[in-house]
């Protein structure tokens, strides 16, 4: 009989861990009914020039070795209700692993003080899938970013000639916990 | 409660403590950007030719030539390039072709334009002793630069010919130089003599004379290297004002020999740009 016992206490005391201590966290708990209320689910959105989750296209045309090219501006707004964390990655370089991708270096800068940079330490053939984190945007918040393509010179600049690349650049907004 | 029942329930438990403790759930929202990059290109044409080398050819040539040399730079990249000549090099040394590029460098030709570039070269015509007979290369690195960094080589070619082992040439004109001085030697020539003087052309005249009768044969061969027909313009009518300051330490001991008609040989170069002074 005691052994029974003894089993039974401990699952009632894990059970009360479980969903006691860990889901609710309440002990007590008490009840005041009220009408007409509604439930809003927060939202997180990033917008890009005031466009959310559209691609948009930057060209940048007769690049070469030694230049430190401007490519374009992007405004990275959040238009959720709660702060979010905004970084990008690189993905679909194409071609994968050709000669220009090889040579040229994307780098993004804030352009307003203190005129953070962000990534640009490899080449964008080696940036792909690279975390980078740019900035915590607050509801409303935005921060307009420039895009840079350096190119420092190299002996095997000239297999480059004439190449054309293409990549995307996903800007992720994570709820900041 | 059975103790085979009890197990399995406490490890469930176990399983969804630990995932309701470490599953968060959260927003996130992601927005994409398309870049694209171009790189720009560099490249020239010379002469038209999309070659990395170019060669002109001057053909044959002999000392007291000249001329120049054109050659067009064409850019067909897509951005301005600087366009620089440099690394003369001769593979003849001792030709004695004397080159001149009037631009070393610093030209900047835009996409789609053009700039010639002359090279002006000429053989001297002092420089018979040297590389005579030969064949010349110069080679030329033509740079454009803008980032890239493209070069092409022009190579100068040609040959030089040796007057002197060229056929001789007998000139047609009939006309008779009529000189009326008296030679003043004083000494009894045996024989014919002559001698040679060389014109400013790389003419060689040689003079007989008959010290008896003091009418001077005149004789001329030439040996110019001629690619076209000569067109000699002697003007032998003039009249010599001069005395000839001809020297001769050769004794006469035979009766010279008596030409009535004067025969003009040349022995050198022809080239007829002067007007030949017969005394």
């Amino acid at each position: 009989m005691k052994k029974k016992l003894l089993i039974l206490g401990t699952f009632l005391v894990i059970s009360v861990l479980v969903f006691g201590i860990v889901g609710s966290g309440a002990w007590f708990s008490d009840t005041v009914s009220s009408t007409n209320n509604s439930l809003t689910a927060a939202t997180l959105h990033v917008n890009v020039n005031n466009t959310r989750g559209t691609t948009q296209t930057y060209t940048l045309g007769n690049i070469k070795p030694g230049d430190w090219a401007l490519g374009g501006q992007a405004t990275l707004k959040n238009v959720g209700t709660i702060p979010g964390h905004l970084w990008y990655e690189i993905v679909n370089v194409s071609p994968a692993n050709g000669p220009l991708g090889a040579l040229v270096y994307p780098k993004f800068q804030a352009n307003v003080s203190p005129w953070t940079h962000f990534g640009g330490t490899t080449v964008i053939n080696n940036s792909v899938g690279v975390h980078v984190d740019v900035v915590d945007l607050a509801p409303d918040e935005s921060i307009p970013l420039v895009v840079y393509f350096s190119w420092p010179q190299t002996a095997g600049d000239n297999a480059a000639q004439g190449a054309t690349l293409t990549f995307d650049v996903i800007w992720h907004l994570d709820q900041i916990h | 409660m059975n103790k085979k029942i009890l197990v399995p329930v406490l490890i469930l438990l176990l399983v969804l403590a630990a995932g309701l403790v470490t599953t968060k759930a959260s927003l996130n929202d992601t927005s994409t950007t398309r870049m694209s990059v171009n790189a720009a290109r560099l490249d020239f044409k010379l002469n038209g030719d999309d070659n990395s080398s170019l060669e002109l050819n001057l053909g044959d040539i002999v000392p007291g030539d000249s001329g120049r040399v054109g050659i067009v730079v064409s850019n067909k990249g897509s951005i301005p390039g600087s366009l620089s000549v440099t690394n003369l090099t001769p593979e003849n040394v001792s030709s004695g072709l004397v080159l001149s590029i009037p631009v070393t460098g610093g030209v900047s030709i835009d996409p789609d334009d053009s700039s010639t570039i002359s090279v002006d070269w000429s053989l001297p015509t002092e420089t018979h002793d040297t590389g005579i007979g030969g064949i010349f290369k110069y080679s030329f690195t033509f740079t454009f630069v803008n980032g890239f960094t493209v070069t092409k080589n022009v190579i100068l070619k040609g040959t030089i010919i040796d007057p002197t082992n060229t056929p001789t040439i007998t000139p047609t004109e009939t006309e008779t130089p009529t000189p009326t001085e008296t030679a003043t030697e004083t000494g009894t020539p045996t024989d014919t003599e002559t001698v040679a003087e060389v014109g400013a052309q790389g003419i060689s005249l040689g003079i007989q004379i008959d010290t008896e009768t003091l009418t001077p044969t005149l004789t001329s061969t030439s040996s110019a290297t001629v690619t076209e027909t000569p067109t000699l313009t002697l003007t032998s009518t003039e009249t010599a004002t001069e005395t000839p300051t001809l020297t001769s330490t050769s004794t006469a001991t035979d009766t010279p020999v008596q030409t009535d008609t004067p025969e003009i040989i040349f022995t050198d170069t022809l080239v007829p740009a002067d007007t030949v002074e017969v005394p």
